[in-house]
């Protein structure tokens, strides 16, 4: 069975364009790669790909859709029965719908959140090219992380979501969070890398976006990232810690249409064998800030 | 310099608003725990019906925050208004909770 690549692009829904732009340009540090209507399309400096995000005016915040890449247009096409297989209804999205990018397969995730797979777009190669590269390019703005990394979003019926992701897609799950007496799903941690989570969900309200997350190198990194985030005083959720899930180090901040995106860096490899790690809800604590060891009203409830 | 009383977590709070910050804003720095999440606009977690009082609200903000029909009923964003003179206001989680009351007063 093939594997799903990758989160490829995720598109947010921002109240202010320009202010958007400048703020994920300037201070996020990605590049904007195109415009096309009411959307800019943007790439971080270790990625290939023509975009990873996806600005697009609106009158709400919040998350357009998401989309994962896989590898080959066979592969496309087996996704696509699998979906269906699964009672998603999909639809094909025309190439050239958005700048760059090729055809697409569209359907509603059991959280009601718009989410596609493709596998064409344009390639730009990334800042430091394959040639004898240098680790990382010079001049770089802001935080400059390598990569989009993942996204947490919340939805009520988190076992329907989890089994279409492990079924029809074919990901893992690394860590979930249950009630005590393991009845109740109330986090779910997915990947289909190698990574620690490509998309997680936490128990909510549906079709809202929690974070977005992009890729720092180190904890040295996620405290820097702290450091440009107050020089441009942008409103934290979070400030430098670590979580218990995925052992990641993070920081969560703002961005001017109130999307939470999070700066993260390290997390443990997972492989497909791994035994799926339980957190009871009387240890959510610590499983979401290891240090502080409880939740904060604004992670919990503030969403898009 | 305005007074602001907000009723927030089943308790009333007064304090004093510059007029170069928000209403959110100044009850932070004064500790009154008023329900913050993105101050952007964006999320709606400081949403207010604002009882008596002057004020103007930012219009470039979610609507699914604050729409249209909110704006026009009186409520507000706290992370995103001025106070232009004294205010009277409730965060909508105490707002719900009057009006069950009110009604339940009301079927008695």
């Amino acid at each position: 069975m093939p594997r799903v690549m990758r989160i490829g692009r995720v598109e947010l829904k921002v109240l202010d364009l320009e202010k958007s732009v400048d703020y994920y340009t300037k201070i996020i540090g990605l590049q904007e790669t195109g415009r096309m209507g009411d959307s800019v399309y943007l790439k971080a400096w270790d990625e290939f790909d023509h975009h990873s995000l996806i600005l697009t005016k609106s009158n709400t915040a919040g998350l357009a859709h998401l989309a994962f890449k896989v590898e080959t247009l066979d592969d496309l096409a087996y996704y696509e029965k699998q979906v269906e297989k699964f009672g998603c209804t999909t639809t094909r999205i025309s190439r050239g719908a958005r700048l760059g990018e090729g055809e697409a397969v569209h359907f509603i995730l059991p959280t009601g959140h718009h989410c596609e797979l493709y596998t064409e777009i344009d390639f730009l190669g990334t800042a430091v090219g394959t040639l004898n590269p240098h680790p990382w390019p010079l001049g770089a703005q802001g935080i400059a992380p390598h990569r989009l990394d993942h996204c947490l979003l919340t939805g009520d019926d988190l076992k329907t979501v989890t089994r279409f992701f492990i079924e029809a897609l074919n990901f893992r799950q690394s860590e979930r969070i249950t009630s005590v007496d393991g009845e109740e799903l109330l986090g779910s941690f997915l990947f289909t890398t190698n990574k620690a989570h490509d998309l997680a969900f936490v128990k909510g309200p549906d079709a809202k976006l929690h974070h977005a997350a992009f890729f720092v190198d180190s904890l040295h990194d996620v405290f820097k990232a702290a450091d440009i985030l107050s020089m441009y005083e942008v409103p934290f959720d979070v400030t430098p810690t670590r979580h218990g899930i995925t052992r990641g180090e993070t920081i969560y901040f703002f961005d001017p249409s109130g999307n939470r995106n999070e700066a993260f860096a390290s997390g443990y490899m997972t492989y497909p064998d791994m035994p799926t790690i339980t957190w009871t809800e009387d240890k959510i604590g610590q499983g979401i800030f290891y240090h502080r060891r409880e939740l904060s009203e604004s992670f919990m409830k503030a969403l898009t | 310099m305005v007074k602001v009383t907000l009723k927030a977590r089943g308790q009333q709070f007064e304090y004093d608003c510059g007029a170069a910050e928000t209403p959110l804003n100044a009850a932070r720095k004064q500790f009154i725990p008023i329900p913050t999440g993105c101050v952007r606009g964006g999320c709606g977690m400081c949403k207010v019906k604002v009882l008596s009082g002057e004020y103007e609200q930012e219009l470039i903000r979610s609507h699914d925050a604050l729409s249209d029909e909110d704006l026009e009923n009186g409520f507000a964003l706290a992370c995103c208004m001025t106070a232009k003179s004294e205010l009277e206001m409730i965060t909508v989680e105490d707002y719900a909770k009057l009006i069950d009351k009110a009604n339940l007063e009301e079927a008695k």
